[in-house]
């Protein structure tokens, strides 16, 4: 058995700051939407979004790691690790 | 000398919402004055450094202002001249308190480049495809007019058809000196090179910028008459002169050999920055107030001065001015 556990992450919280970030209206921002290839997020805007969960969050995300990242169901699932693991 | 002739003006002012009002802006604008939501739709603006967003909103108002002949030039023939002394000062204090409080990550990556202050002119390119070439002047005070003379020079070279003059600024960070009453917000001007003898129908009227330099110590009157002779030589005099002066050597040294000059003059305080100067060149071209000819002087502590030239010209911009179309 796994020993990762998760936390919880409010969902809409998350697509707030990531519609904040974008500058975009929330509803734009669907679990799904991929950042590039629908919400045209460049280098500097998914910088935006690092710095903006890292603020929330008080977690540290590596350039290399967000750029794996496309979607928010995504994003969820690393800043949910990170509070876990508490990095 | 080597003239512009200005095809389109927008501002960003507190107070003065179209250029023919740029002389009377608020001297203490109330937080708020400017809605970036409203200025430039679209995604990307929010973050901007304020003085930025008001570069970008000036020039888009210019450029609506200037009509269709702008967009026609290929992106290689157009140019940028911004000229601004305070745009990034309350950003690098925000970024300062931000490294001292949280460290560098804190740093919000949009504005992270906005320590240099070439990058306000560099986003005004990259918003209009300007790939001709872009330029920062920074003189005090006169860095507004510096720019025009500069764009001018451009121009007169055959390295661009078209180009867009700015002056933007931000209010200065308290308890920096003259943040007090210092200038706030941006104008811009769409010009063309002017051809000699030929009225360009949808210009403003053309603009001729000289520049001099008052050495600590030495006669002012040289300097100053010998620009004034090259301004003056090929026209009419102007009837009135307008002089944004501080109360520096420098700009008392103008003031009193303005007194010697026939015609009317009129001062007005010069705030922290280069953008006052400008908000007068701006409103006399829109306006043409007191006849054709037109002069507006400014100074700084520094010794630098500068000359701007107006011949202006029944122009058809209505929603820029008042009666006179």
């Amino acid at each position: 058995m796994s020993e990762n556990t998760t936390t919880a992450l409010d969902l809409d919280e998350l697509r707030a700051i990531v519609a904040d970030a974008l500058e975009l209206p929330k509803e734009e921002v669907t679990d799904e939407a991929h950042f590039a290839n629908d919400l045209q997020v460049d280098s500097l805007m998914a910088l935006e979004i690092v710095v903006h969960l890292e603020k929330r969050y008080g977690i540290k995300v590596a350039e290399s790691e967000f750029k794996e990242l496309s979607t928010l169901l995504q994003v969820r699932g690393l800043v949910e690790s990170k509070l876990a693991g508490g990095k | 000398m080597i003239s512009l002739d200005v095809l389109g003006l927008g501002v960003v002012l507190p107070g003065a919402d179209k250029p023919a009002d740029a002389r009377t802006v608020t001297a203490a604008p109330a937080p708020g004055w400017f809605d970036v939501v409203t200025a430039l739709t679209g995604r990307g603006y929010r973050r901007l450094p304020t003085a930025c967003q008001y570069l970008l909103a000036a020039t888009r108002s210019a450029l609506d202002d200037a009509g269709d002949a702008p967009d026609a030039v290929p992106a290689e023939r157009r140019g940028v001249v911004v000229g601004t002394n305070n745009a990034g000062m309350a950003l690098m204090e925000e970024q300062d308190r931000s490294i001292l409080e949280e460290g560098a990550d804190a740093i919000t990556p949009i504005t992270a480049p906005y320590f240099a202050m070439s990058l306000f002119a560099s986003r005004l390119a990259v918003e209009h495809t300007v790939h001709g070439f872009t330029l920062t002047t920074n003189s005090p005070r006169t860095a507004g007019f510096d720019a025009l003379q500069a764009g001018a020079r451009a121009l007169a070279r055959g390295r661009a058809d078209v180009l867009v003059v700015g002056a933007t600024e931000d209010e200065l960070p308290r308890p920096e000196p003259g943040a007090d009453g210092s200038d706030i917000g941006a104008v811009a001007l769409v010009c063309a090179p002017s051809a000699e003898g030929i009225n360009n129908p949808s210009a403003y009227g053309s603009c001729r910028i000289r520049n001099a330099f008052l050495a600590p110590g030495a006669a002012p009157a040289d300097a100053l008459d010998d620009a004034w002779a090259a301004l003056t030589a090929d026209g009419p005099l102007p009837r009135h002169v307008d002089a944004v002066l501080d109360d520096s050597a420098t700009g008392r040294a103008v003031a009193d050999w303005l007194a010697g000059k026939a015609g009317t003059v009129s001062i007005t305080p010069a705030g922290a920055g280069c953008l006052s100067p400008m908000r007068h060149l701006v409103a006399r071209l829109a306006t043409g107030d007191d006849g054709p000819e037109h002069v507006v002087v400014t100074a700084a502590a520094e010794g630098n001065v500068a000359f701007a030239r107006l011949t202006t010209l029944p122009h058809n911009h209505p929603q820029q001015h008042g009666s006179w179309q």
